[in-house]
Protein backbone atom coordinates (compact mmCIF):
# COMPACT_ATOMS: atom_id res chain seq x y z
CA UNK A 1 0.00 0.00 0.00
CA UNK A 2 1.52 3.52 -1.23
CA UNK A 3 0.98 6.12 1.10
CA UNK A 4 1.09 9.76 0.18
CA UNK A 5 1.80 13.02 2.15
CA UNK A 6 1.16 16.65 0.83
CA UNK A 7 4.14 18.34 -0.60
CA UNK A 8 3.75 21.57 -2.43
CA UNK A 9 1.94 23.57 -4.88
CA UNK A 10 3.53 24.63 -8.25
CA UNK A 11 1.89 27.47 -9.99
CA UNK A 12 2.92 27.91 -13.43
CA UNK A 13 0.54 29.68 -15.75
CA UNK A 14 0.86 30.25 -19.60
CA UNK A 15 3.04 34.00 -20.07
CA UNK A 16 4.80 33.79 -16.11
CA UNK A 17 8.36 33.85 -16.38
CA UNK A 18 8.78 30.83 -13.99
CA UNK A 19 6.84 28.59 -11.41
CA UNK A 20 6.09 29.51 -8.28
CA UNK A 21 6.53 26.94 -6.04
CA UNK A 22 4.51 27.38 -2.69
CA UNK A 23 6.25 26.17 0.47
CA UNK A 24 4.88 26.25 4.46
CA UNK A 25 1.86 24.49 3.41
CA UNK A 26 -0.49 23.21 6.76
CA UNK A 27 -3.38 22.01 4.65
CA UNK A 28 -4.30 20.82 1.16
CA UNK A 29 -7.45 19.53 -0.35
CA UNK A 30 -8.11 18.28 -4.08
CA UNK A 31 -11.77 18.90 -3.70
CA UNK A 32 -13.87 16.85 -6.60
CA UNK A 33 -17.56 18.03 -5.32
CA UNK A 34 -19.51 15.75 -7.24
CA UNK A 35 -23.33 16.47 -7.03
CA UNK A 36 -25.38 13.16 -7.97
CA UNK A 37 -29.02 12.90 -8.47
CA UNK A 38 -30.39 10.10 -6.71
CA UNK A 39 -33.95 10.78 -6.74
CA UNK A 40 -36.66 8.16 -5.67
CA UNK A 41 -40.14 8.43 -7.47
CA UNK A 42 -43.25 7.01 -7.16
CA UNK A 43 -43.75 3.24 -6.57
CA UNK A 44 -40.76 2.56 -5.67
CA UNK A 45 -38.42 4.25 -2.08
CA UNK A 46 -35.25 3.56 -3.75
CA UNK A 47 -33.64 5.47 -6.49
CA UNK A 48 -32.95 3.67 -9.85
CA UNK A 49 -31.18 6.20 -11.26
CA UNK A 50 -28.30 7.88 -10.03
CA UNK A 51 -27.00 10.08 -12.23
CA UNK A 52 -23.55 12.82 -12.24
CA UNK A 53 -25.33 16.49 -12.75
CA UNK A 54 -22.12 18.45 -11.92
CA UNK A 55 -18.23 17.76 -10.59
CA UNK A 56 -17.14 21.31 -8.86
CA UNK A 57 -13.15 20.74 -8.70
CA UNK A 58 -11.15 23.36 -6.49
CA UNK A 59 -8.01 22.77 -4.89
CA UNK A 60 -8.12 24.34 -1.77
CA UNK A 61 -4.41 24.62 0.68
CA UNK A 62 -3.01 27.11 3.18
CA UNK A 63 0.27 28.54 3.96
CA UNK A 64 2.56 30.14 6.10
CA UNK A 65 4.44 31.67 3.51
CA UNK A 66 1.86 35.07 3.13
CA UNK A 67 4.49 36.67 1.33
CA UNK A 68 4.83 34.63 -1.86
CA UNK A 69 0.63 34.19 -1.70
CA UNK A 70 0.27 37.61 -1.84
CA UNK A 71 3.07 38.37 -4.47
CA UNK A 72 1.13 35.72 -6.39
CA UNK A 73 -2.47 36.21 -6.26
CA UNK A 74 -2.86 39.82 -4.77
CA UNK A 75 -6.67 40.94 -3.88
CA UNK A 76 -7.79 39.44 -6.82
CA UNK A 77 -6.25 36.76 -7.37
CA UNK A 78 -4.24 35.25 -10.55
CA UNK A 79 -5.78 33.62 -13.91
CA UNK A 80 -4.91 30.20 -14.51
CA UNK A 81 -4.17 29.14 -18.02
CA UNK A 82 -2.01 26.02 -18.43
CA UNK A 83 -1.53 25.65 -22.39
CA UNK A 84 2.16 25.72 -22.78
CA UNK A 85 2.53 25.80 -18.91
CA UNK A 86 0.73 23.03 -16.28
CA UNK A 87 -1.11 25.53 -14.82
CA UNK A 88 -1.42 24.98 -11.40
CA UNK A 89 -0.21 21.37 -9.65
CA UNK A 90 -1.08 19.92 -6.04
CA UNK A 91 2.05 17.60 -5.36
CA UNK A 92 1.92 14.62 -2.73
CA UNK A 93 4.77 12.57 -2.07
CA UNK A 94 5.01 9.19 -1.70
CA UNK A 95 6.27 7.67 1.73
CA UNK A 96 8.24 4.61 2.22
CA UNK A 97 9.53 3.33 5.54
CA UNK A 98 8.40 6.68 6.70
CA UNK A 99 10.25 9.27 4.59
CA UNK A 100 10.10 10.79 1.46
CA UNK A 101 10.40 7.99 -1.21
CA UNK A 102 13.45 8.69 -3.56
CA UNK A 103 12.88 8.81 -7.43
CA UNK A 104 9.84 9.06 -9.62
CA UNK A 105 6.96 7.62 -7.58
CA UNK A 106 4.98 10.51 -6.93
CA UNK A 107 1.81 11.76 -7.84
CA UNK A 108 0.00 15.53 -9.06
CA UNK A 109 -3.23 16.65 -9.53
CA UNK A 110 -3.18 19.39 -12.34
CA UNK A 111 -5.69 22.34 -12.83
CA UNK A 112 -5.10 23.58 -16.69
CA UNK A 113 -7.54 26.32 -16.35
CA UNK A 114 -9.57 28.38 -13.81
CA UNK A 115 -8.46 31.19 -10.71
CA UNK A 116 -6.32 30.53 -7.71
CA UNK A 117 -7.31 33.49 -5.26
CA UNK A 118 -6.25 33.88 -0.87
CA UNK A 119 -9.89 33.74 0.25
CA UNK A 120 -8.57 34.87 4.15
CA UNK A 121 -5.29 35.64 6.33
CA UNK A 122 -5.34 35.16 9.75
CA UNK A 123 -3.06 35.49 13.03
CA UNK A 124 -3.43 35.53 16.40
CA UNK A 125 -1.28 37.35 19.07
CA UNK A 126 1.99 35.52 19.23
CA UNK A 127 1.56 33.00 16.42
CA UNK A 128 1.75 32.45 13.01
CA UNK A 129 0.26 34.34 10.37
CA UNK A 130 -1.87 32.15 7.72
CA UNK A 131 -3.12 32.51 4.47
CA UNK A 132 -5.73 30.37 3.44
CA UNK A 133 -5.68 30.15 -0.67
CA UNK A 134 -8.69 28.33 -3.09
CA UNK A 135 -8.06 27.70 -7.07
CA UNK A 136 -11.45 26.89 -8.67
CA UNK A 137 -10.88 24.89 -11.58
CA UNK A 138 -12.84 25.13 -15.20
CA UNK A 139 -13.39 23.36 -18.48
CA UNK A 140 -11.60 24.34 -21.24
CA UNK A 141 -13.39 22.20 -23.38
CA UNK A 142 -10.59 19.73 -23.91
CA UNK A 143 -8.68 19.42 -20.80
CA UNK A 144 -10.42 17.89 -17.71
CA UNK A 145 -9.99 20.67 -15.00
CA UNK A 146 -8.84 17.96 -12.83
CA UNK A 147 -5.56 15.45 -13.99
CA UNK A 148 -3.96 13.38 -12.00
CA UNK A 149 -0.44 12.10 -12.75
CA UNK A 150 1.71 9.39 -10.73
CA UNK A 151 5.02 8.05 -11.40
CA UNK A 152 6.47 11.79 -11.13
CA UNK A 153 9.61 13.60 -9.53
CA UNK A 154 8.51 16.17 -7.08
CA UNK A 155 9.23 19.37 -8.06
CA UNK A 156 12.02 20.23 -5.76
CA UNK A 157 12.40 21.22 -2.03
CA UNK A 158 9.41 23.74 -0.98
CA UNK A 159 11.10 26.42 0.52
CA UNK A 160 9.43 27.39 3.62
CA UNK A 161 11.47 31.03 4.16
CA UNK A 162 9.41 32.68 6.61
CA UNK A 163 7.07 33.43 9.46
CA UNK A 164 4.98 36.78 9.95
CA UNK A 165 2.61 37.45 12.65
CA UNK A 166 1.49 40.82 14.59
CA UNK A 167 2.77 44.13 14.71
CA UNK A 168 0.68 47.16 14.54
CA UNK A 169 -3.03 48.37 13.15
CA UNK A 170 -3.62 51.76 12.85
CA UNK A 171 -7.00 53.27 11.78
CA UNK A 172 -7.47 56.82 10.23
CA UNK A 173 -4.34 57.91 12.63
CA UNK A 174 -5.47 56.17 15.53
CA UNK A 175 -3.48 53.43 16.42
CA UNK A 176 -4.77 50.85 18.02
CA UNK A 177 -2.71 48.87 20.12
CA UNK A 178 -3.49 45.28 22.03
CA UNK A 179 -4.65 43.36 19.48
CA UNK A 180 -4.90 39.41 19.73
CA UNK A 181 -6.11 38.76 16.52
CA UNK A 182 -6.74 39.96 13.22
CA UNK A 183 -9.14 38.37 10.10
CA UNK A 184 -8.59 39.90 6.49
CA UNK A 185 -10.81 38.29 4.51
CA UNK A 186 -10.92 38.86 1.30
CA UNK A 187 -14.51 39.22 0.61
CA UNK A 188 -14.39 37.96 -2.78
CA UNK A 189 -17.61 36.57 -4.48
CA UNK A 190 -17.07 34.06 -7.23
CA UNK A 191 -19.68 33.23 -9.60
CA UNK A 192 -19.14 29.76 -11.15
CA UNK A 193 -20.95 29.52 -14.72
CA UNK A 194 -21.72 26.54 -17.13
CA UNK A 195 -24.27 25.48 -19.85
CA UNK A 196 -26.02 23.25 -22.07
CA UNK A 197 -26.02 20.56 -18.94
CA UNK A 198 -21.86 20.30 -19.08
CA UNK A 199 -20.56 18.65 -16.26
CA UNK A 200 -18.27 21.66 -15.89
CA UNK A 201 -18.58 25.26 -14.92
CA UNK A 202 -16.60 26.66 -18.08
CA UNK A 203 -16.25 30.21 -17.41
CA UNK A 204 -16.27 32.52 -13.65
CA UNK A 205 -17.02 36.18 -12.10
CA UNK A 206 -15.60 38.05 -9.74
CA UNK A 207 -19.08 39.66 -9.06
CA UNK A 208 -17.90 41.23 -5.65
CA UNK A 209 -15.38 42.07 -4.16
CA UNK A 210 -15.73 43.30 -0.45
CA UNK A 211 -12.62 43.10 1.78
CA UNK A 212 -13.62 42.95 5.96
CA UNK A 213 -10.74 43.40 8.21
CA UNK A 214 -11.68 41.97 11.66
CA UNK A 215 -9.83 42.26 14.81
CA UNK A 216 -9.97 41.79 18.95
CA UNK A 217 -8.15 44.36 21.42
CA UNK A 218 -7.75 44.64 24.92
CA UNK A 219 -7.98 47.80 25.07
CA UNK A 220 -11.39 48.17 25.54
CA UNK A 221 -10.64 52.16 26.88
CA UNK A 222 -10.45 53.25 23.31
CA UNK A 223 -13.94 53.19 22.68
CA UNK A 224 -14.37 57.06 23.24
CA UNK A 225 -16.84 60.08 22.69
CA UNK A 226 -13.75 61.65 21.13
CA UNK A 227 -10.13 60.84 20.05
CA UNK A 228 -10.64 56.97 20.28
CA UNK A 229 -12.97 55.18 18.00
CA UNK A 230 -16.41 56.65 18.80
CA UNK A 231 -20.17 55.18 18.44
CA UNK A 232 -20.27 55.95 14.89
CA UNK A 233 -16.60 54.75 14.20
CA UNK A 234 -13.62 56.03 12.77
CA UNK A 235 -12.86 56.62 8.98
CA UNK A 236 -10.09 55.62 7.34
CA UNK A 237 -8.06 56.76 4.11
CA UNK A 238 -5.23 55.13 2.24
CA UNK A 239 -2.50 57.51 3.52
CA UNK A 240 -3.36 56.61 7.15
CA UNK A 241 -4.86 53.10 7.73
CA UNK A 242 -2.12 50.63 7.53
CA UNK A 243 -2.23 46.96 9.32
CA UNK A 244 1.97 45.68 9.85
CA UNK A 245 2.83 42.24 9.89
CA UNK A 246 6.52 41.79 11.29
CA UNK A 247 8.71 39.11 9.28
CA UNK A 248 9.93 36.38 11.71
CA UNK A 249 13.66 35.11 12.04
CA UNK A 250 14.81 31.33 12.64
CA UNK A 251 16.77 31.47 15.94
CA UNK A 252 17.35 33.77 19.00
CA UNK A 253 17.04 36.75 17.38
CA UNK A 254 13.05 37.16 17.11
CA UNK A 255 12.87 39.47 14.64
CA UNK A 256 14.08 40.89 11.00
CA UNK A 257 15.19 44.54 11.67
CA UNK A 258 12.45 47.08 11.52
CA UNK A 259 14.13 48.64 8.89
CA UNK A 260 14.89 45.99 6.78
CA UNK A 261 12.32 46.00 3.88
CA UNK A 262 11.07 42.69 4.25
CA UNK A 263 7.96 42.93 6.52
CA UNK A 264 4.28 43.04 5.12
CA UNK A 265 1.98 46.07 5.43
CA UNK A 266 -1.57 45.97 4.01
CA UNK A 267 -3.13 49.93 3.55
CA UNK A 268 -6.96 50.10 3.34
CA UNK A 269 -9.55 52.82 3.24
CA UNK A 270 -12.87 52.33 4.56
CA UNK A 271 -14.83 52.59 8.25
CA UNK A 272 -13.48 51.02 11.34
CA UNK A 273 -17.04 50.20 13.50
CA UNK A 274 -17.18 48.65 16.97
CA UNK A 275 -18.75 45.15 16.75
CA UNK A 276 -18.51 44.50 20.71
CA UNK A 277 -17.51 47.61 22.63
CA UNK A 278 -16.71 45.01 25.73
CA UNK A 279 -17.06 40.98 25.70
CA UNK A 280 -16.06 39.46 28.76
CA UNK A 281 -17.16 35.98 30.69
CA UNK A 282 -16.65 35.27 34.07
CA UNK A 283 -13.70 36.96 35.94
CA UNK A 284 -11.60 37.19 32.50
CA UNK A 285 -10.35 40.28 30.84
CA UNK A 286 -12.46 41.91 28.42
CA UNK A 287 -11.76 42.29 24.82
CA UNK A 288 -13.15 44.56 22.02
CA UNK A 289 -13.87 43.63 18.60
CA UNK A 290 -13.82 45.62 15.78
CA UNK A 291 -14.49 45.71 11.95
CA UNK A 292 -13.43 47.24 9.16
CA UNK A 293 -15.19 47.81 6.12
CA UNK A 294 -13.69 48.16 3.05
CA UNK A 295 -13.69 50.91 0.20
CA UNK A 296 -12.30 51.40 -3.36
CA UNK A 297 -11.19 55.02 -3.57
CA UNK A 298 -11.48 55.30 -6.80
CA UNK A 299 -7.40 54.42 -8.13
CA UNK A 300 -6.43 52.09 -5.23
CA UNK A 301 -7.82 49.07 -4.42
CA UNK A 302 -9.37 48.06 -0.62
CA UNK A 303 -6.39 46.44 0.40
CA UNK A 304 -2.75 47.57 -1.21
CA UNK A 305 0.16 45.10 -0.27
CA UNK A 306 3.53 45.61 0.48
CA UNK A 307 5.41 42.89 0.78
CA UNK A 308 8.53 44.74 1.25
CA UNK A 309 7.47 47.50 3.76
CA UNK A 310 9.91 48.31 7.13
CA UNK A 311 8.28 48.68 10.84
CA UNK A 312 8.17 52.23 12.95
CA UNK B 1 1.95 56.85 3.46
CA UNK B 2 3.72 60.40 2.75
CA UNK B 3 3.49 62.26 -0.37
CA UNK B 4 7.57 61.46 -0.83
CA UNK B 5 6.36 57.78 -0.38
CA UNK B 6 4.08 58.07 -3.47
CA UNK B 7 6.40 59.72 -5.52
CA UNK B 8 8.97 56.25 -5.11
CA UNK B 9 6.25 54.00 -6.91
CA UNK B 10 7.20 52.20 -9.42
CA UNK B 11 4.84 51.29 -12.52
CA UNK B 12 4.68 47.73 -10.60
CA UNK B 13 3.29 48.97 -7.70
CA UNK B 14 1.23 51.37 -9.42
CA UNK B 15 -0.65 48.38 -11.10
CA UNK B 16 -1.30 46.14 -8.16
CA UNK B 17 -2.97 48.89 -6.79
CA UNK B 18 -4.87 50.08 -9.43
CA UNK B 19 -5.76 46.26 -10.25
CA UNK B 20 -5.56 44.63 -7.76
CA UNK B 21 -3.37 41.73 -8.70
CA UNK B 22 -0.34 40.26 -7.53
CA UNK B 23 3.38 40.45 -8.98
CA UNK B 24 3.27 37.67 -11.17
CA UNK B 25 0.74 38.84 -12.89
CA UNK B 26 1.95 42.76 -12.74
CA UNK B 27 5.04 41.22 -14.10
CA UNK B 28 2.97 39.56 -16.99
CA UNK B 29 1.12 42.84 -18.01
CA UNK B 30 4.23 44.79 -17.48
CA UNK B 31 6.50 42.14 -19.84
CA UNK B 32 5.97 44.44 -23.40
CA UNK B 33 5.81 47.76 -21.65
CA UNK B 34 8.59 50.19 -22.50
CA UNK B 35 10.64 51.83 -20.11
CA UNK B 36 8.99 55.84 -20.88
CA UNK B 37 5.26 54.30 -20.95
CA UNK B 38 6.14 52.79 -17.11
CA UNK B 39 6.87 56.33 -16.12
CA UNK B 40 4.01 57.30 -17.42
CA UNK B 41 1.56 54.50 -15.75
CA UNK B 42 3.66 56.10 -12.12
CA UNK B 43 2.96 59.63 -13.32
CA UNK B 44 -0.80 59.06 -14.37
CA UNK B 45 -1.45 57.72 -10.88
CA UNK B 46 -0.27 60.57 -9.20
CA UNK B 47 -2.92 62.53 -11.31
CA UNK B 48 -5.37 59.51 -10.02
CA UNK B 49 -6.39 59.06 -13.91
CA UNK B 50 -6.64 55.27 -13.96
CA UNK B 51 -8.07 55.31 -17.74
CA UNK B 52 -4.65 56.66 -18.82
CA UNK B 53 -2.98 53.82 -17.42
CA UNK B 54 -5.65 51.66 -18.87
CA UNK B 55 -5.02 53.14 -22.30
CA UNK B 56 -1.38 52.76 -21.74
CA UNK B 57 -1.85 49.44 -20.90
CA UNK B 58 -3.62 48.69 -24.12
CA UNK B 59 -1.32 50.34 -26.66
CA UNK B 60 -0.10 48.07 -29.53
CA UNK B 61 3.32 47.34 -28.80
CA UNK B 62 5.03 49.54 -31.43
CA UNK B 63 8.48 47.60 -31.27
CA UNK B 64 6.80 44.33 -31.98
CA UNK B 65 4.99 45.63 -34.77
CA UNK B 66 7.96 47.16 -36.27
CA UNK B 67 10.21 43.81 -36.17
CA UNK B 68 8.71 41.89 -38.52
CA UNK B 69 8.96 44.50 -41.52
CA UNK B 70 12.82 44.72 -40.39
CA UNK B 71 13.70 40.82 -41.25
CA UNK B 72 11.40 41.02 -44.63
CA UNK B 73 13.57 43.75 -45.66
CA UNK B 74 16.67 42.02 -44.71
CA UNK B 75 15.81 39.26 -46.37
CA UNK B 76 14.78 41.02 -49.78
Amino acid sequence: MAIYTGHSVNVYPDGAGAAVLIGGITQMDADIAPEINSEETAGSPYALNTTINALKPKMAFSTRDIAKAISTCGLVGLNILGTSNPGIELYSAQMENGVVKSGSSHRKVRMSTGRLVIRKISISHQQDAQADMEAMALWDGTNLPFIPTGGLALPGTPADPARYTLHSISVGGVAIPGVQSLDVDFGLTIDMFGGDSDLYDRNLLLSKIQPIISFTTLNTDLFLTSGGVPLLGLTGTQANTVIKLRKRLTGATPFVVDGTAEHISINTAGILSIDKAFSSSNNKRGEIAYKLTTRFDGSNVPLVFSTTATLS
Amino acid sequence: MSEKKEKELTAAEVLARVYGVGMLEVDMMLAEVSAQDRDAIVAAYEKKDCTAIQAILDKPNVESVEAPKKKKSKAE
